[in-house]
């Protein structure tokens, strides 16, 4: 809005380049948005075939009820044929596993982590928490096939877990770790240090403060991170290729090889001749939820920064 | 130390209150020197003024009355502090009891973003209530003394974010007096306040004496004059902050016996 105020003064040569920069400042997110749509679109054109019925006669609420009973099937069948048709049940059970184990894991140390560098102000403390902040910078830059191989030296072979859904979570944990902490880190940081100092003031202990007072405050900055993280997890695939393994049967336990969602869609795409059909109507059904995700994250941190507002204005 | 019990808004106390003595108190922060060489005491039942220019160290030596001054990293403090019996940086001196009995307020209210009565129960519970019914009344005993019962008492579950800069600070104020502190430590309570709001803090603060030592820092200096009994003046120098003069409220700013103190009350300097 200040930019309409600004050519009013300029002189005529610089007014066309503040034209082109502003045309290039419009292009730019239209660039993107086109992007995200075609990719949507795409997406959404091939993938949907599997589930429309066959072009018979039938009424429109046939239709849709026929589009539904396909839905459903698709997320609860086992794949058949290598996944040519069938459903996706057993690899959203492997998929929701993996997330489980790696999330279970990853919180708590993230949090604790977490804590650790924004809570203890003790001052010999610094050095240790510098050299966490830079190998945690470090781990986030680490591609997630160096993960992958990680995950298979250690999990797999140096503890025998096999190819299993255990090693896929595990390794998974260590990718997400660091966008745990960052976001955790920073929640906790947003809370004023005049909470701290009141509670100190009142006799608190330093465990009542954290879990009375500074946490809830920072809980919807953590499960903005968390949903941030399992979105990152949900979409990888190099980091589980060599964890948790290809089999797409229905796994028994957690210690059995699963195939993840995004696996199955690069097996189908990659391996499967004849399964590009279910491939791109398994992306579409993990482009759903990873849209869910960032919505929900998304309202997370706007109720974060609105609450930080709050403390701001006393 | 006396031990007459009052009444106070219809409340038996036992005024037994601490009186405070500070001694050669030094404070580093790193290298910088915060305040040094102050010794100062208090009466018991008193409120007590520190004035002085802003950056002369008065909410320093505040702190140091509930070691607080442990939360900030790099900070050295030297000398002796003595509330009550207490040795403050003695060895064996139990944080948790010494902040149960000096209480704090500070210049910015700072509610916590809980309800009202949340508030008042965390402290409560903290140190040692169990009593439900208990707890429930001496809240609300609390909030009468404070003033603010009337005004919250159907809301008490409502956040008190949601109060006016009055209302929460009075409810900070309630939430240090809920542990029956002996001692009062206030950082400019009223500055950040509305005239009226102020006044009625500063009426409160009158009749808390009744129950506590009060150490009240100010700038406002007509302030410091309406309510306290003792007043003690700080300047600093590039050495730090210095205690120049400190005595009977009347005589200080009637009489000053140094120079500098008569040119801050008069306006001149600081």
């Amino acid at each position: 809005m200040a930019r309409h105020d600004l050519p009013l003064s300029l002189p005529r040569g610089r007014n066309i380049g503040a034209k082109i920069v502003d045309f290039c400042v419009v292009c730019a997110p239209l660039v993107v948005m086109s992007l995200l749509m075609w990719l949507l679109g795409d997406l959404l054109w091939r993938g949907i075939g599997a589930f429309l019925s066959d072009g018979s006669n039938s009424s429109w609420l046939q239709a849709s009820l026929d589009f539904l009973v396909k839905v459903i099937g698709f997320l609860t069948g086992a794949p058949e044929r290598a996944g040519r048709s069938g459903g996706i049940g057993s690899i959203l059970i492997s998929t929701a596993l993996i997330l489980l184990i790696c999330m279970t894991v990853a919180v708590p140390i993230g949090l604790g982590t977490a804590l650790f560098l924004s809570e203890s102000g003790i001052a010999n403390e610094r050095f240790s928490r510098r050299v966490i902040r830079r190998s945690l910078e470090t781990l986030a830059g680490v591609p997630s096939i160096v993960f992958g191989l990680f995950g298979n030296a250690v999990f797999c072979r140096l503890l025998g877990f096999g190819f299993s859904i255990v090693s896929g979570g595990l390794t998974l944990a260590c990718m997400v770790l660091p966008l745990l902490i960052r976001a955790a880190e920073e929640s906790l940081r947003a809370v004023p240090s005049e909470q701290r100092q009141a509670a100190a003031a009142l006799g608190l202990s330093k465990w009542t403060t954290i879990g009375r007072i500074v946490l809830p405050q920072a809980i919807p900055g953590i499960v903005a991170g968390l949903i941030l993280g399992i979105g990152r997890a949900l979409a990888e695939t190099a980091a589980l290729i060599f964890t948790s393994g290809y089999v797409d049967r229905m796994p028994s336990s957690v210690f059995d090889s699963g195939r993840s969602l995004a696996i199955h869609i690069y097996d189908l795409s990659m391996n499967v001749a004849g399964g590009n059909q279910n491939a791109y109507a398994s992306a579409l059904v993990l482009i759903g939820f990873l849209l869910i995700i960032n919505c929900i994250a998304g309202r997370l941190t706007v109720s974060l920064v609105g609450g930080t507002e709050n403390h701001v204005r006393s | 130390m006396s031990s007459v019990v009052t009444v106070m808004n219809g409340m038996p106390v036992a005024a037994r209150t601490h009186a405070i003595r500070v001694d050669r108190l030094a404070v580093h922060y790193g290298q910088k020197v915060a305040i040094q060489d102050i010794s100062l005491s208090c009466a018991s039942n008193s409120i007590t003024a520190l004035i002085g220019p802003s950056g002369c160290g008065k909410t320093t030596l505040l702190s140091c009355l509930n070691r607080l001054t442990d939360l900030i990293p790099d900070c050295k403090v030297s000398g002796d502090v003595n509330v009550g019996e207490w040795n403050l940086f003695g060895r064996q001196m139990d944080l948790i009891a010494l902040r149960q009995s000096v209480g704090m307020i500070f210049q910015r209210p700072n509610p916590f973003p809980l309800s009202i009565r949340r508030n008042l129960e965390l402290p409560l519970k903290e140190h040692g209530a169990r009593d439900r019914q208990q707890i429930a009344q001496q809240i609300e005993r609390t909030l009468v003394a404070v003033g603010l019962w009337d005004e919250v008492k159907d809301r008490l579950d409502r956040s008190a974010l949601l109060l006016s800069g009055g209302q929460q600070q009075r409810l900070c104020l309630a939430r240090a007096l809920v542990l029956n502190p002996k001692v009062l430590l206030l950082d400019e309570p009223c500055s950040s306040l509305d005239p009226v709001s102020g006044g009625i803090i500063e009426e409160l603060l009158v009749q808390l004496r009744q129950t506590c030592s009060l150490l009240l820092v100010t700038h406002n200096l007509p302030q410091a004059r309406r309510i306290a009994d003792q007043t003690a003046f700080l300047w600093s120098d590039a050495n730090g902050g210095r205690l120049i003069e400190s005595g009977d409220t009347r005589q200080l700013f009637e009489s000053p016996l140094n120079p500098l103190t008569a040119a801050f009350i008069s306006g001149k300097v600081g």
